[in-house]
């Protein structure tokens, strides 16, 4: 049976719930947009393309188009065929390693805003005789001190996802 | 660039304030007056009509210099007293530039949300959650601290209310809720903690249960696709477990709780 065929009634309503499971779940870091729904497919589907994403959503083919190629980007999914008339078929191999990269890339983006907390607190520092008596100063103080501090567990929590992601790829 | 002549008025001004500073503090130092005048001419609060009135009404009583420590005590009192009524009042509301800070570190809890899926309001709220874990706050004061829509917040906080991590206490003689993180940072880590291993084990819980329910369509079309698709969720969610482990075990969350004991 090929993978791309189309799936059974019964079958297309369970993946429905699944799909909705996955964009509402906060567990996967997913949204309710048409990028994570499409993006929830692929985790379904493995093999889609323009036209089978369209009858699935219904959402317009120029947004699709658009979204694919974010998606391209991100190395979410990758071009895995072209058919003689030009149709592209997209694939996500592994639903792990898609989670486990969308986890990564949004722990990476996280690890840049520490510069900017950090930049925050030096502020908070360098004005603190004028601030420090100001009611709630010790309340964004003491928040800002436990994000910069958490730093290095950051860092660990984006080595572990870094050595999985590699050991998927193998 | 202000007229000359101007200047030289206001120095004329100076130079008697300065005449009269020095012959009546003996002994005072000239960058003493200059400060105060510094503060006098800058500060808004001099421009309250008020502080004049006060003033003016204290000199007419022409008290002593202990009449006026004894009048001076009462009024320290009662500055105390209105502040802390206000702090009461506006506990939610941070003073002045730390306002600032607040929406700066609010910012960040929604650019960080946004990666991890959370909606701005939810994000909203948690940042602001965070900021106030000492007093909590109620649905009216993170609208007026966030500008927020009622049923937005309404609505975000019903979503958290099924995480053990948000606490809900009736205000009493009220209608009216307190929200709170509960407790201190390591409390705050800890029910974090649970709620995650909880959140993976209803997961993984209803992936299984989907598998059993798809048995019998296993000779139906994708069913084998499908099958294939959810062990792989399912193969991440262990991997989601050692994180969530790892992040539990970690000197960062644990020094968290030695701090507090």
């Amino acid at each position: 049976m090929s993978e791309n065929e189309p799936f059974d009634d019964e079958i297309k309503n369970y993946e429905g719930e699944l799909i909705e499971f996955l964009l509402s779940a906060p567990l996967f870091g997913f949204q309710k947009s048409i990028y994570y729904t499409i993006k929830a497919y692929f985790i379904t589907r493995k093999n889609l393309t323009q036209d089978m994403i369209h009858k699935l959503t219904g959402f317009s083919r120029g947004k699709i188009s658009q979204e694919l190629k974010k998606l391209v980007e991100n190395a979410f999914i990758e071009k895995s065929k072209i058919s003689r008339t030009g149709e592209i078929t997209y694939s996500m191999d592994s639903p792990k390693k898609a989670i486990i990269k969308n986890f990564f890339n949004s722990q990476k983006e996280i690890f840049d805003f520490y510069n900017e907390l950090n930049e925050l607190k030096k502020e908070m520092n360098a004005e603190k005789n004028e601030i420090e008596n100001l009611y709630g100063y010790t309340d964004v103080y003491e928040l800002l001190t436990l994000l910069t501090a958490s730093l290095p567990l950051t860092m660990k929590v984006i080595e572990v996802l870094e050595k999985e992601l590699a050991s998927l790829e193998k | 660039m202000i007229d000359q002549k101007k200047i030289n008025n206001l120095l004329e001004i100076i130079g008697k304030i300065a005449q009269n500073y020095l012959e009546n503090n003996k002994g005072g130092h000239i960058k003493l007056l200059k400060e105060k005048l510094k503060d006098f001419l800058t500060d808004p609060i001099w421009n309250e009509k008020l502080i004049l009135e006060l003033k003016n009404k204290i000199n007419k009583l022409d008290l002593s210099n202990e009449d006026f420590t004894s009048l001076w005590n009462v009024i320290n009192r009662r500055l105390d007293e209105d502040y802390s009524d206000y702090v009461e009042r506006k506990s939610h509301m941070f003073e002045g530039k730390i306002r600032e800070y607040e929406k700066r570190v609010i910012k960040f809890f929604v650019r960080a949300g946004k990666l991890k899926g959370q909606n701005y309001v939810l994000a909203t709220i948690i940042g602001c959650l965070l900021l106030h874990k000492r007093n909590g706050l109620t649905q009216a004061q993170m609208k007026e601290l966030t500008g927020l829509s009622k049923g937005a917040i309404s609505e975000n906080l019903k979503l958290m209310e099924a995480s053990p991590i948000l606490k809900k206490e009736l205000i009493k003689g009220t209608r009216k809720y307190l929200y709170s993180l509960g407790g201190d940072f390591s409390a705050i880590a800890s029910g974090t903690s649970v709620y995650k291993f909880e959140t993976n084990e209803y997961t993984k819980k209803f992936l299984q249960s989907m598998i059993i329910n798809l048995e019998p369509f296993q000779f139906r079309k994708g069913h084998k696709i499908l099958l294939e698709r959810i062990q792989g969720i399912l193969s991440f969610l262990e991997f989601h477990r050692k994180i969530v482990g790892l992040i539990t075990d970690s000197e960062f969350v644990k020094g968290l709780g030695r701090e507090n004991s």
